[in-house]
């Protein structure tokens, strides 16, 4: 039992780490906020619950998740969404506009913020970025400004644009976006939807009558012809502003339509009425609007019901994903990453075997968690698990731990839990900044739609990233432990050696079935196998490296502390190929063009050019005596 | 061991043509932001050498092996080192399957990169073609349209007669061609004052009011280079001149009378003439209701070949090409609002072997670390 407390220990704290983070995710409210967050619309090529759609709209313009409420309180996105769709007016004055940019700022003659931490705070943290927040109604009235920049900006290509003129695309495209939103369940022009309907219907046969009299050029109620085309203008403008697709429809083929609120005026004047779908939503957002909060619960129920009547799947696909939401697997995983590595860190000092232990079980739980996200994202989208940039960083993350698991099963020394706790915690991580884009459950492009190759060249290929870093991270952290500490002896070196060489091989072998694989697939869809496009590129570097590093292995050009340094090199090509082709953004690889992480990955490669430079001292200086 | 034998079959030449070949790829795929992908390919991959100008002498020095050299000399070593070093034995049959493999992809590339032919076959709704043009090199048609109403014989002349500025004649043709100026890139600008003298001796046609300046060649894909020439037509008989023409990819055919017959020249795209007709029934672009995410491209094609008496329809998409007579027609593009198909058209006689230095590296792989792995397992079995 003794031996088994730090383990049980640990993966509680885990588990009570994920409860608290799922209670966080239901705001304490009179209204049901739940219900009505997973409420199904069509957004991106696909159908979504409203959960999604706040989070990745937040995300695009907050660069968080959730927003600060009028008290500084931490909140759910739902809320904010729901704001912004029935009362834009109180919406628009929360700062959730992120403008880190000084030259924006600076055309949007926007003040600078003081910080509302406090001096104690301040002195410590820094000022943080509150300062950078802004309402819509403190940006208004530069709108036009910025759309003319934008449109400047927007003539360049992409490589050539400024750091000024793509922050002012961003911020264009996020205003957008949040008019889009705010415009997707009514237009705001009235007060209560219902009675606009209720108003609708009765006067679209006295319209419609004026407007067929003035064609055949009869005598007309001039009061109902106008009235008549100024709703017609009012609803054209609802059309265009609206983002959302919110009303489901069954074709004659049974196959799903989606429209957008305003198609409710085709409805009235063709099917003389609205149909339940449209008046429960009118129901729900005047109940909002008049602060009924009750009836705001029941309306969205009976919304539910309406929506199930249409495609009795659809809500509950929809709360699949919110529970995806809610789970927050990947942010989970990646804080026990975290804590395993600390773990692994107080086993060096401490407790070695039971702390050794208790990371071992916080990383398998850990690898639970990132497969349970994993699987939910294949569910959600119907495709294999890698289709974007950011799905990769996922799924290399996954990959090098579950190899590191494996490791640490045989060896047992605390190198495979310490590479799982970093690579884990870092591709996370790296996956996070890369969803501030949007939406990463995005539709997949043509040329990529074919399941086969996605889940054999790009899973397979994938995985030879996860063990070329996985190999590269182990070679890091040896050479700074036999430098910096003398706890590496000949015969864990030895062991090292052979871990490393192990992976080396599973790296060569997956990386280079990979690629040809990936050569096969642009033959059978482009008629050649290999076209010296970047990313094909980036990846026979790889298979080089490792081939290179395998003949040197068995040619005894290096024992282990060369090999090491060329594992290490390993993480600088890989990370090479995974983005920083990419960045060139040619070819047809180019599916995720980034800008801000260049400086990141320079780093990343420096810190590793260092630590070769580090085991290039020679060994008589090293702490470590293994030779 | 012959000293000359020990080079070509040694570990250190692997090496060092690996550590080269990375070299090579990563700066060959950063000259493609400048140069293009076809650009930097020719230039770094299919080439013996990498050359360096010493600027304001005008001599190149090669300073790096270009991708054959490279290529070339892993071959030699890998071929070497199967007769000279290789021990054949069952434990090593993986690392000898596995460089079997890479020797297939290396002379699979080789092929390609001498053998592969890449042109376009662009086909309105409606309508069907039987060529496809190269996306890179042109030639120089010239059309006698006095032959019969209906058909007209059409005399090409490649583009290395262009960039050698060799004359054009042939028997049937009374008149001779000579390449004045040829500009493998070039702007096209409106003729006025500023006009250099060159430009000054075109005579007749679309050159009365355009002149031409060269730019450099451009590689990039969505990038042309408007080859453009000057050309003077001269009689074969008495060598008088009819006049001089500035010809250009892109111009329309410019018509001139010679000795009472209706000609006209141009320069175009190199075309390909295939023995069969391809007609496009209907194109359809599909996007992600509410996005302009393309969810679909394709082409519903009518394959028509009179020899074979074959006819059949066919729907070529992405990731669905369609393979007839050894060339591969793939979905690449679209004009003209979604009514004008683009399809790349592939002619790869090497296309067979990387599958099966596939099959054999995936083998060879497999079989070496899976004993690596089984004799590890066993060695730790009996420690414990």
């Amino acid at each position: 039992m003794k031996q088994r407390l730090p383990w049980i220990i640990s993966i509680t704290f885990l588990f009570l780490y994920f409860a608290s983070n799922y209670r966080k995710q239901s705001p304490s409210s009179n209204i049901d906020y739940d219900t009505f967050g997973n409420t199904p619309v069509h957004l991106n090529g696909r159908v979504q619950p409203l959960d999604s759609v706040a989070r990745n709209a937040l995300l695009g313009m907050r660069y968080k998740r959730t927003f600060k409420d009028e008290n500084g309180k931490k909140t759910p996105a739902i809320v904010w969404l729901t704001e912004l769709m029935m009362r834009p007016d109180l919406a628009h004055e929360r700062p959730v506009f992120r403008i880190q940019d000084e030259d924006v700022r600076a055309l949007l003659k926007l003040p600078n913020k003081p910080s509302n931490r406090s001096k104690v705070m301040i002195a410590f943290l820094g000022p943080g970025n509150d300062k950078f927040y802004y309402t819509f109604n403190e940006i208004g009235p530069s709108l036009k400004t910025i759309s003319e920049q934008a449109q400047q900006a927007s003539e360049l290509e992409d490589a050539q644009r400024s750091r000024f003129q793509r922050a002012v695309i961003t911020l264009a495209r996020v205003l957008s976006n949040y008019t889009g939103l705010s415009q997707s369940l009514h237009h705001g022009q009235v007060a209560s939807f219902t009675q606009e309907l209720n108003d609708l219907e009765h006067f679209s046969t006295e319209g419609i009558e004026a407007v067929n009299l003035r064609q055949q050029g009869a005598e007309y109620d001039e009061t109902a012809f106008n009235q008549m085309m100024s709703i017609g203008f009012l609803y054209q403008g609802f059309e265009q502003s609206a983002k959302l697709l919110t009303l489901p429809q069954k074709t004659e083929g049974e196959e799903l339509e989606w429209n957008k609120t305003s198609h409710v005026l085709k409805q009235v004047l063709r099917e003389g009425g609205a149909s339940e779908t449209i008046r429960s939503y009118a129901a729900v957002i005047d109940s909002y609007r008049t602060e009924d909060f009750q009836a705001f619960n029941e309306n969205v129920q009976k919304l539910h019901a309406d929506l199930r009547a249409v495609d009795p799947t659809l809500i509950s696909k929809a709360s699949v994903e919110q529970q995806f939401n809610f789970i927050e697997p990947f942010y989970i995983a990646a804080t026990g990453y975290v804590m395993a590595f600390l773990a692994v860190i107080i086993s060096w000092v401490r407790w070695p075997q039971a702390m050794n232990k208790a990371a071992f079980g916080l990383i398998c739980a850990c690898a639970v968690i990132h497969t349970i996200g994993i699987i939910f994202r294949i569910y959600i989208i119907g495709y294999a698990p890698v289709i974007n940039l950011y799905s990769s960083a996922v799924f290399v993350g996954w990959g090098a731990v579950l190899l590191a698991i494996v490791l640490e099963a045989i060896f047992k020394n605390s190198m495979g839990n310490a590479t799982a706790a970093v690579i884990g915690f870092a591709t996370l991580l790296v996956a996070h900044h890369l969803s501030v884009g949007g939406d990463t459950l995005e539709m997949l492009r043509a040329v990529l739609d074919n399941n086969f190759w996605l889940a054999t060249h790009v899973i397979i290929i994938t995985l030879g990233y996860s063990a070329t870093f996985l190999a590269g991270t182990i070679g890091f952290i040896f050479i700074l432990m036999s430098v910096l500490s003398q706890r590496v002896d000949k015969k864990t070196a030895r062991t090292f050696g052979s871990m490393v060489y192990g992976i080396v091989c599973f790296s060569t072998l997956f990386s280079f079935v990979g690629t040809i694989l990936g050569g096969i697939w642009a033959d059978q869809s482009w008629g050649r196998f290999w076209g010296w496009d970047p990313k094909e590129n980036g990846a026979l570097l790889i298979v080089i490296w490792n081939a290179i590093i395998l003949h040197c292995r068995w040619g005894g050009f290096v024992k282990t502390r060369g090999l090491m340094m060329l594992a290490v090199f390993g993480n600088v090509i890989c990370s090479w190929s995974w983005f920083g082709t990419n960045m060139l953004g040619i070819g047809l690889h180019a599916y995720g063009f980034m800008d801000a992480a260049f400086t990141y990955l320079s780093a990343y490669m420096l810190a590793q050019v260092a630590v070769i430079g580090l085991a290039a001292i020679p060994t008589r200086y090293w702490k470590s005596s293994f030779a | 061991m012959k000293p000359f034998i020990r080079f070509f079959s040694s570990f250190e030449l692997a090496i060092s043509c690996m550590a080269l070949g990375i070299v090579l790829v990563f700066i060959g795929t950063i000259a493609q932001v400048q140069l293009g992908i076809h650009g930097a390919t020719e230039l770094y991959f299919y080439s013996f050498f990498l050359f360096w100008e010493i600027p304001g002498i005008g001599v190149s020095i090669p300073y790096f092996p270009g991708g054959y050299t490279i290529g070339f000399l892993l071959l030699a070593n890998l071929v070497t080192a199967l007769f000279v070093r290789f021990r054949y034995s069952w434990k090593k049959a993986g690392v000898l399957l596995v460089h079997f493999g890479v020797i297939t992809l290396l002379i699979g590339e080789l092929i390609s990169s001498m053998m592969q032919v890449d042109s376009a076959m662009i086909i309105d709704e409606g309508r069907s073609s039987n060529y496809s043009e190269d996306r890179q090199i042109v030639e120089l048609a010239i059309i006698d349209h006095s032959r019969s109403q209906e058909t007209d014989r059409v005399y090409a002349f490649s583009h290395a007669l262009l960039e050698n500025k060799q004359d054009a004649r042939h028997e049937e043709l009374p008149f001779t061609v000579s390449v004045n100026r040829y500009m493998a890139n070039a702007e096209i600008r409106r003729r006025d004052d500023t006009a250099p003298s060159d430009a000054l001796i075109v005579n007749k046609g679309i050159g009365l009011n355009t002149y031409a300046i060269p730019i450099p060649k451009t590689g990039k894909m969505d990038d042309v280079n408007r080859s453009t020439a000057i050309l003077t037509v001269f009689d074969n008989t008495n060598a008088e001149v009819a006049g001089t023409w500035l010809a250009s990819l892109g111009f329309p055919q410019q018509t001139f009378d010679f000795q009472g017959k209706e000609y006209s020249m141009e320069i175009r795209r190199k075309r390909y003439y295939h023995p069969f007709d391809i007609k496009l029934l209907d194109f359809s672009h599909d996007r992600y209701l509410g996005t302009n995410i393309p969810m679909n491209f394709s082409s519903d094609i009518e394959l028509t070949h009179p020899d074979r008496g074959e006819k059949r329809e066919f729907l070529i998409y992405m990731n669905h090409p369609l393979r007839y007579d050894g060339l591969t027609f793939f979905q690449s593009g679209f004009a003209n609002e979604d009514t004008t198909t683009i399809l790349q058209v592939v002619s790869n006689p090497g296309r067979h072997l990387p599958y099966i230095s596939c099959i054999l590296i995936f083998l060879g792989l497999s079989v070496q670390f899976g004993i690596g792995l089984f004799s590890f397992t066993q060695k730790r079995l009996k420690k414990s």
